[in-house]
């Protein structure tokens, strides 16, 4: 047609739609049970699919040796391209119900936790799910990626652990909670929706939330009467890292899972507090009356725009900061600890541990009462380094974890390495080496998270993350395209957790890699 | 946030004809809320509307697969107001255009928000290092342009589409799509006029 537009640098058009080309077109083969659904009209595609390198790049003058330099990266990075597609877990998810089988559930349309105690769902992928007493809700679905979890009414808390194919729905009222790898409690009464979420991310979306609204940790969303409030729980502070006497091994093991801390002495199994009713603290949240329909929405955006609030949207942190990387349940790590721990404390230190060197332990007291900005505040008054150098391994970790939950990254990691390094024996080590592993995969340093994975590993082979950081290894592996250390990740985690929550993961990356590496 | 979230169910086994008569069943099986009919709807045209979301926010995408769970989760739920089967694919295109639009302006909204603005992308390592430039570049530009330049301007450039095409999937008339083609490309030209990545591309198709 003469009066279209004629595309302003027509090569530039071409090389995009063709790179984008091949990356569908790899996506789509990294599907198992799709692999001839190849039906773009571009056959270049299907040359990449056996990593041809000829996807349409214009004619360039190159000499023999960088062309076939070129074909190697592409073959490579082709082959490569098959590692970096999740996949969904081969089995559908299993789950027992309080203390009945699998098969129960079925039968169970509907599942009302007991006036006076809780109902644990357990998965066989880690994960748990436990609603509150007197709650009521069902389980929608269960697929090989996760549960669609619908809460009728009450409160419920769920422990999702992460893996790359993770996904869940947890849905109260009209509202959605979509979930790939956290920690929060929901609750839904009398119309009015409450989220407290602990660790990672989720979107909310439905009513008066329109599309969705993101949601990361250290924050609490409450509708209520088309009045929508997000505001930092941080005051309050997350659920404190206390051991808790007689809990299984499972429990321990999940809140190690993604580092969720340990229940606080009101909690139960799951090991979170259900959201709770108090007033927000003043000047922390932001609130809006808000209808339906786009208007609603408009205001919800104006309430996330309004620059210099100090509401959830309103944070200056980097996200990083609001998705804590909790390492583990210290109580795991460390039989000093287990003795030790108070409520409110995010890691205490056992008693009769000399004071730190530095002397003022006024951020230790802030600490304890769940003050993290301030305690961060008064431990750098009296100089970071200063207290990394002189301070015990428990208060190490704690002052790590004060880092962590104020949202400084940098500071909790050099905490965590101090640990690391000064006490290379302590099994509070192997906690600080599993956060700084888990600090920097999410900061998008996977091969320095390998690292600290494979340390871990090597150093605590037995330890309570063991199987975790195995998998970590697996994902860092990938992420940095790196075939043959992902197929080696692979099969030491294949050996150790057969039946882990990444296992599949594993699976899919020895098919792949065996099917399609150059 | 660099997990990636698939809600959306692994394909099932199932013929993969897309014929019209088949759409035809498949919008029937829909609307009697079939499970298994999802499953074959994601895998009749999953592929597609992967493509069309590609096109319009990048294959360097985080959340694209969250993206493309909300379309799946639209269709499901709107599929009662789909009136002539045969239009499923047009349909699903819109779709996929109208929720890709929506990411788009909530993304805008809450650009300037840190959490929101450290999403990391997603490499293209089957693209060379001066590709890869070129395709941020003209995503960021992208960014700059209005969404209703932006989506129609994608799907012309990167899918080929023509007026009709992007038309219907942009839910325009054609002089409204035509116009704002001509908009956009002004404004894509003037944007990136003088960048220091896309400027030997403009001129010479390469770098």
């Amino acid at each position: 047609m003469p009066d279209e537009p004629r595309p302003p640098g027509e090569g530039l058009w071409r090389r995009l739609t063709e790179a984008q080309n091949v990356a569908l077109a790899a996506e789509e083969l990294a599907r198992p049970d799709n692999p001839d659904s190849l039906d773009h009209p571009d056959g270049r595609v299907r040359a990449a699919r056996i990593g041809a390198p000829s996807f349409g790049r214009p004619v360039r003058r190159v000499s023999p040796g960088r062309l076939a330099g070129a074909v190697a990266a592409v073959a490579v990075a082709a082959a490569a391209l098959f590692l970096l597609i999740p996949r969904q877990p081969a089995g559908r998810l299993r789950v027992q119900v309080g203390s009945a089988a699998e098969e129960a559930v079925a039968a169970v349309p509907s599942l009302v936790a007991d006036a006076q105690a809780d109902l644990p769902l357990r998965f066989s992928d880690g994960s748990a799910v436990t609603f509150r007493a007197g709650s009521a809700g069902r389980l929608e679905s269960l697929t090989a990626s996760g549960s669609e979890i619908v809460l009728e009414r009450g409160a419920l808390t769920a422990h999702v652990v992460h893996a790359l194919t993770t996904a869940w729905v947890v849905r109260a009222g009209p509202y959605r909670v979509r979930v790939t790898g956290t920690r929060f409690a929901v609750s839904w009464r009398a119309g009015r929706l409450d989220l407290s979420l602990f660790e990672g991310s989720v979107i909310v979306d439905g009513s008066v939330l329109g599309a969705g609204v993101p949601l990361t940790a250290g924050r609490r969303l409450t509708v209520a009467s088309g009045v929508v409030r997000i505001e930092p729980f941080q005051a309050a502070g997350p659920p404190p890292r206390v051991a808790q006497q007689g809990r299984g091994q499972n429990d321990r093991l999940n809140d190690q899972r993604d580092g969720a801390p340990a229940p606080s002495a009101r909690s139960t199994d799951t090991g979170e507090e259900a959201p709770r009713d108090e007033a927000p603290s003043p000047g922390g949240s932001k609130a809006l009356a808000l209808g339906d329909g786009p208007r609603a929405r408009d205001a919800l955006s104006r309430l996330a725009g309004e620059p210099g609030s100090s509401g959830a949207f309103m944070t200056d942190e980097p996200r990083s900061a609001t998705s804590p990387t909790s390492p583990t349940s210290r109580e795991g790590a460390s039989e000093d600890t287990t003795g030790a721990s108070r409520p409110g404390h995010p890691r205490s230190p056992r008693p009769g541990v000399r004071a730190a060197r530095a002397g003022d332990e006024s951020w230790l007291a802030l600490a304890e009462d769940r003050h993290y900005s301030e305690a961060l505040a008064a431990a750098r008054r009296l100089g970071w380094s200063n207290l990394c150098r002189h301070l015990d391994a428990h208060r190490l970790l704690t002052l790590a974890d004060v880092a962590r939950y104020s949202g400084a990254r940098a500071p909790a990691r050099r905490a965590f390495e101090s640990l690391a390094r000064r006490f290379p024996h302590d099994r509070l080590a192997g906690d600080a080496v599993f956060s700084l592993g888990r600090m920097a995969f999410e900061a998008g340093h996977p091969a320095e998270a390998a690292r600290w994975f494979r340390r871990y590993g090597a150093d605590w082979p037995n330890g309570p993350l063991a199987d975790e950081a195995a998998g970590r290894l697996v994902e860092s592996a990938i992420r940095l395209q790196d075939t043959k250390a992902a197929r080696a990740a692979a099969h030491a985690y294949l050996a150790r957790a057969p039946h882990g929550a990444q296992a599949s993961l594993a699976r899919g990356v020895l098919t792949d890699s065996t099917d399609g590496a150059p | 946030m660099d997990r990636i979230l698939r809600i959306v169910p692994a394909p099932a086994p199932v013929e993969a004809s897309t014929d019209a008569a088949d759409d035809e069943r498949l919008v029937a099986a829909l609307k009697q809320r079939q499970p298994q009919a999802f499953e074959t709807l994601i895998h009749r045209h999953g592929a597609h509307l992967r493509r069309v979301l590609t096109r319009v926010l990048g294959a360097h995408d985080t959340e694209q697969a969250d993206v493309m769970q909300e379309v799946a989760m639209s269709a499901w739920q709107g599929i009662g107001s789909l009136t002539d089967a045969r239009a499923l694919k047009a349909w699903l295109t819109q779709i996929a255009v109208f929720t890709a639009r929506g990411v788009i302006r909530r993304r805008r909204r809450g650009r300037w928000l840190a959490l929101l603005g450290e999403v990391p992308d997603r490499p293209l390592p089957w693209a060379g290092p001066d590709l890869q430039e070129a395709a941020r570049a003209v995503y960021a530009i992208f960014d700059r342009m209005p969404v209703d330049e932006r989506i129609p301007f994608a799907l012309r450039m990167l899918d080929g589409l023509d007026l009709e095409a992007t038309a219907q999937a942009c839910g325009m008339s054609l002089a409204t799509v035509r116009r704002r083609l001509v908009r956009a490309e002004r404004r894509f030209q003037k944007l990136a006029r003088g960048h220091e990545v896309l400027e030997p591309w403009l001129r010479e198709g390469q770098p």
